[in-house]
């Protein structure tokens, strides 16, 4: 084999995946959409039923999170609640919620995923155990009976394994799950780590001031929703 | 009743604001306004297997007693005071024959909004959710922000809300002196609540439906 057919064969194995993940990310990538909800709540049978979850994130994160559900009806969803490994205070608000609930046929599930970076980590550490996460995650979606249609994300650092690992089973086509980010009433002017991270995997992108609706174009701002 | 709540947040000991809440000028100063009741939420700090803000309470209030012989002991009582209070088993009151105020301690409450509800005041720290809960409740709010935090975005919020006019915010430093602190909250009972508004759409049930839809 001449040199030249050798590193033709070499452009062309690389090239060509190359342009079918770059085809396959625009397929999935949402930030084309740019949302803007009309507010209105249509039920159709299609929709109920269809699994939902939801993180709690821990702390204020978890507060707030539950101050939004409060005023959401999920009884015709499938719910899976997720929590960080040691956090039972948030299971705890979680399972108030569903006793306040009207009793449907659908089901609730709890997962515990292993927390990502813990405050003051250092960077070398966080990177190990980022990996860990993402990996634990990510088996832990796989076991799962359904793979939610729907993920309720407001941060911290657990809901960037969740959300990748949801999209990385999206792109090979083994899941169709919308990530919806809502972020921090705590944040005014910047985005948060996870905030930036989760802004081009996000089907909806949700900000509670807004200054951050103006400087990030697909961010949709609706007053304060906590 | 006048009451005034000065809640911490549950984690960490605000120990600044907890001292200077609990300082006899202040306390003084507070009485003279016509508070004759204050809650404090001192926190829930545990570390190896001892509750720190516990000791950290008690011993500001044993510096208290010392400071004017004021001799505040706990009134076995509390129970029955308070009839209807979630977690009144954390709930400690404590009353000094030198001055007509009722103090009660606490370490955290499962349900924060029943003493916010009671509030003719709140101090607060700068927690998101507790400024929240309180300005949703249209509470009087003066925020105390902890500049020892190191990753401090939470005080953005404070003075978010405070630039809109919903409440004022102090620093640990404005607080040490407590003729100011008084003062601070002087000009904050002057001042008309600001009607707080959130969101009253179900924004994001929209959006599940939505995207659900789609």
């Amino acid at each position: 084999m001449d040199k030249e057919t050798y590193l033709s064969i070499i452009a062309v194995s690389l090239l060509v995946p190359c342009i079918l993940i770059a085809i396959r990310l625009l397929q999935i990538l949402p930030s084309s959409h740019l949302g803007k909800t009309s507010s209105k709540i249509i039920v159709n049978d299609n929709i109920k039923g269809k699994h939902i979850m939801i993180l709690l994130g821990s702390g204020g994160h978890t507060g707030e999170m539950m101050n939004i559900l409060s005023n959401i009806d999920l009884k015709n969803f499938n719910r899976i609640w997720v929590a960080s490994s040691g956090d039972s205070t948030s299971l705890q608000k979680a399972q108030t919620y569903e006793e306040k609930l009207e009793k449907t046929k659908y089901s609730t599930s709890f997962m515990t995923l292993y927390r990502a970076r813990k405050v003051g980590e250092s960077i070398p550490s966080s990177i190990i155990s980022t990996i860990k996460s993402l990996i634990s995650t990510f088996t832990s979606l796989l076991t799962l009976p359904h793979i939610p249609s729907i993920v309720l994300l407001n941060g911290p650092g657990t809901c960037v394994p969740l959300a990748y690992s949801l999209f990385v089973l999206k792109f090979f086509g083994l899941a169709h799950t919308k990530i919806i980010y809502i972020e921090s009433l705590a944040r005014v002017n910047n985005l948060s780590l996870s905030g930036k991270l989760l802004l081009p995997i996000s089907d909806r992108f949700i900000v509670q001031w807004e200054k951050l609706s103006l400087k990030y174009q697909r961010a949709e701002y609706y007053g304060i929703l906590v | 009743m006048v009451t005034l709540l000065v809640t911490t947040g549950a984690t960490v000991t605000f120990k600044e604001l907890v001292r200077n809440v609990l300082q006899i000028e202040f306390i003084r100063g507070i009485i003279d306004l016509g508070f004759n009741e204050v809650f404090v939420q001192y926190g829930n700090e545990i570390k190896d297997n001892v509750h720190q803000s516990d000791i950290f309470v008690q011993q500001v209030l044993k510096e208290l007693n010392s400071s004017d012989q004021l001799n505040f002991n706990s009134y076995s009582d509390s129970k029955a005071s308070i009839v209807g209070f979630p977690d009144t088993d954390k709930l400690q009151l404590f009353t000094s024959s030198k001055l007509d105020l009722k103090l009660y301690l606490f370490p955290f409450s499962t349900n924060v909004n029943a003493y916010i509800n009671r509030a003719n005041l709140v101090i607060s720290h700068a927690g998101t959710g507790s400024i929240i809960d309180s300005l949703k409740l249209h509470k009087k709010l003066i925020v105390v922000i902890n500049d020892q935090l190191m990753d401090n975005h939470q005080a953005e919020v404070a003075e978010e809300f405070c630039k809109q006019g919903y409440c004022s915010s102090l620093t640990t430093k404005d607080i040490k002196d407590g003729a100011s602190f008084v003062k601070a909250v002087r000009e904050r009972l002057a001042v008309e609540s600001k009607p707080f508004t959130t969101s009253k759409s179900n924004v994001i049930e929209a959006i599940i439906y939505e995207e659900l839809a789609a």
